[in-house]
């Protein structure tokens, strides 16, 4: 092979300065121009005294980004070259700033870690959405763009729940960042999307209090202590960290898989939403556990059987989302209860779903500021009450359920909105009633269907005539 | 490339492979990148790693995979009558071999009207059974 440097050609690509020189591969900025996209060339370090690992590591990136195609939270796989001969990859070159060069100015305000947090499990939640899991997130393989969505970088130890897993029969010891590695990848699980929530939850955990929840391991050995050991709860550092904010970091850290987030998108959601996080007693935690705690989960994590992996599939696996537009104020009862109806369906099709109960008011600037009605918070609350109450009987644990007021004096629009920016999979609505005279009603339903970016399901009552 | 009924190692033998130690072996006895079998009705693959073990990976339908000649691979095609994964449609794979990459299929096919051929030639019920049920 010969000696890569630049200026050389390689199957018509030019190669331009050296940008990177990492561990496992050298990036180069591709010169002169070729289609619309900027480009960089990854040529992996391979040879004498390299390690296997970046030869799997490049065949995976090569496989991953090449199935996972063009996206908002990825780069675009270009061209590649043989693995034997001349191996290479030709990446779309993001322009923008790393993570990790907030970390010198950790601890970050709460404001921050909410921009840079939701962003990134917003793009986690795509990335997890088409059947792959990264196993590698750490703060230098993530990127912003200007605008501020995150993209996601370095694919080299991804797992894509449809291809074969080239490095799960090959390695034996944990590979990937150790700093930010959940405790079943440590245990050689490669198939969870919530090993990169634990991931998240790390990466939170520094921007929050400058140190990673674990400090840096040296030893494979010193992994395992993550089985059983909390980590110190970030407030007892920066007593700056919101309650709301311990919670979501330590839930994303539990040791099982299944008590933390079912995915990235409730993150996202609940990042944007302080004030509705439930807290729990990891919100108000000031030390880690006692001794006798400890003992015992000592000897639980001796038998520590790591989670299953939730399956990968044709459709997406992460927790869906159904909304469920309402208009509770209405005192339509037998539609409410078809909707419910409605919704008990969706629950029982699809265990793992999460309801959103949505309902649009007027906007604010319509009210006069008298009685409970006439105050914009007022009106909220009492919105919120209905909603809450009308989900009751669905009996759903306060992780798959949220209620959210919009305002707006453009009802259809405002669904449809809230639809596409949260990722809504299904959207329950009412139905007019038959010849009702509020045309308008009937205008909201259809608007909402022709322009919803999902399933839209129109509930109605049995009409008996 | 090497075709064979069941596994190259012994093909008169008629050995289904069922682990990745059967794989291995076939692949050995066949030396050629690509192996593509039957005998075992359902859809598998298996690869060969850099550690040299063979590991088993169960395709998705219509999911193209890359598998790059750098690799040994043994594809078990599955079959267009007699599944056993109670899946009555018909198996195919296609291998693409300028991009390297092979599709594994799923087709459904008038399973009923076969059935009904096989009774009026008189032949076993288990038969007929087996093409409605899929297994």
């Amino acid at each position: 092979m010969t000696r890569i440097s630049p200026g050389c050609e390689i199957d018509g690509f030019r190669l331009g300065d050296l940008i990177h020189a990492g561990s496992m591969a050298l990036i180069f900025r591709l010169a002169g121009p070729r289609g619309p996209l900027p480009l960089i060339m990854k040529v992996p370090r391979l040879g004498a005294g390299e390690r296997a690992v970046n030869v799997i590591g490049f065949e995976v990136c090569r496989m991953v980004l090449g199935a996972l195609g063009q996206g908002p939270h990825h780069p675009t796989l270009v061209a590649y070259g043989d693995v034997e001969t001349t191996p290479y990859l030709v990446i779309q070159h993001i322009d923008g700033e790393r993570l990790s060069e907030y970390l010198p100015r950790t601890p970050l305000p709460s404001g921050e870690i909410v921009r840079l947090g939701s962003a990134l499990a917003i793009a986690l939640h795509d990335l997890h959405r088409r059947d792959v899991v990264h196993l590698d997130l750490k703060p230098t393989n993530v990127m912003y763009r200007p605008g501020g969505e995150a993209i996601l970088i370095d694919f080299g130890l991804a797992h894509h729940g449809h291809l074969p897993d080239l490095l799960a029969e090959e390695l034996h010891f944990p590979v990937g960042n150790w700093v930010y590695m959940s405790p079943e990848q440590i245990m050689g699980v490669r198939c969870d999307p919530r090993s990169d929530i634990y991931a998240l939850g790390g990466i939170l955990y520094e921007l929050a209090t400058g140190r990673p929840p674990f400090g840096h391991p040296r030893a494979a050995s010193e992994l395992r202590k993550r089985l059983y050991r909390d980590p110190v709860p970030p407030r007892a550092l920066a007593p700056a960290t919101p309650e709301w904010l311990q919670e979501i970091i330590l839930r994303c850290l539990e040791v099982d898989a299944r008590q933390r987030y079912a995915s990235a998108d409730q993150i996202a959601l609940d990042l944007a939403n302080p004030r509705r996080v439930a807290l729990t007693e990891r919100a108000r935690r000031l030390r880690r556990a006692g001794w006798l705690t400890l003992t015992n989960r000592r000897l639980r994590a001796l038998r520590f059987e790591p989670a299953p992996c939730p399956p990968p599939s044709q459709q997406p696996q992460v927790a869906r989302v159904t909304a469920v537009a309402l208009t509770p104020n209405e005192r339509n009862e037998m539609l409410l209860e078809a909707l419910r109806r409605a919704a008990r369906g969706v629950l029982a099709a699809d265990p793992a779903c999460r309801i959103a109960c949505v309902t649009v008011v007027p906007s604010s600037a319509a009210l006069n500021g008298e009685g409970e009605e006439g105050t914009a918070t007022g009106r909220q609350i009492k919105r919120l009450v209905e909603l809450r109450h009308w989900a009751r009987p669905l009996d759903l644990p306060e992780e798959r359920l949220t209620c959210h007021v919009l305002e707006s004096d453009k009802p259809a629009a405002a669904l449809v909105d809230y639809a596409k920016m949260n990722d809504v999979d299904h959207l329950l609505i009412g139905a007019p009633r038959r010849g009702s005279s509020v045309r308008l009603l009937a205008g909201v339903c259809a608007q909402v269907v022709a322009e919803a970016p999902c399933s839209v399901s129109v509930v109605r009552v049995r009409a008996h005539d | 490339m090497l075709f064979v009924h069941a596994s190259a190692a012994a093909p008169e033998q008629w050995v289904y492979i069922t682990s990745p130690a059967q794989a291995d072996a076939s692949i050995r006895a066949g030396g050629a990148q690509y192996v593509f079998c039957g005998h075992v009705h359902e859809q598998q693959l298996y690869f060969r790693g850099a550690d040299g073990r063979p590991a088993l990976f169960q395709p998705t339908p219509d999911t193209s995979i890359p598998a790059t000649r750098q690799r040994q691979w043994l594809a078990i095609v599955g079959s267009a009558g007699q599944p056993r994964d109670r899946n009555n449609a018909a198996c195919y794979a296609l291998f693409d071999t300028e991009r390297e990459r092979i599709t594994f299929y799923r087709v459904p096919y008038d399973h009923r009207g076969a059935a009904m051929k096989v009774r009026a030639a008189g032949l076993p019920e288990r038969i007929a059974l087996r093409l409605e049920r899929g297994a």
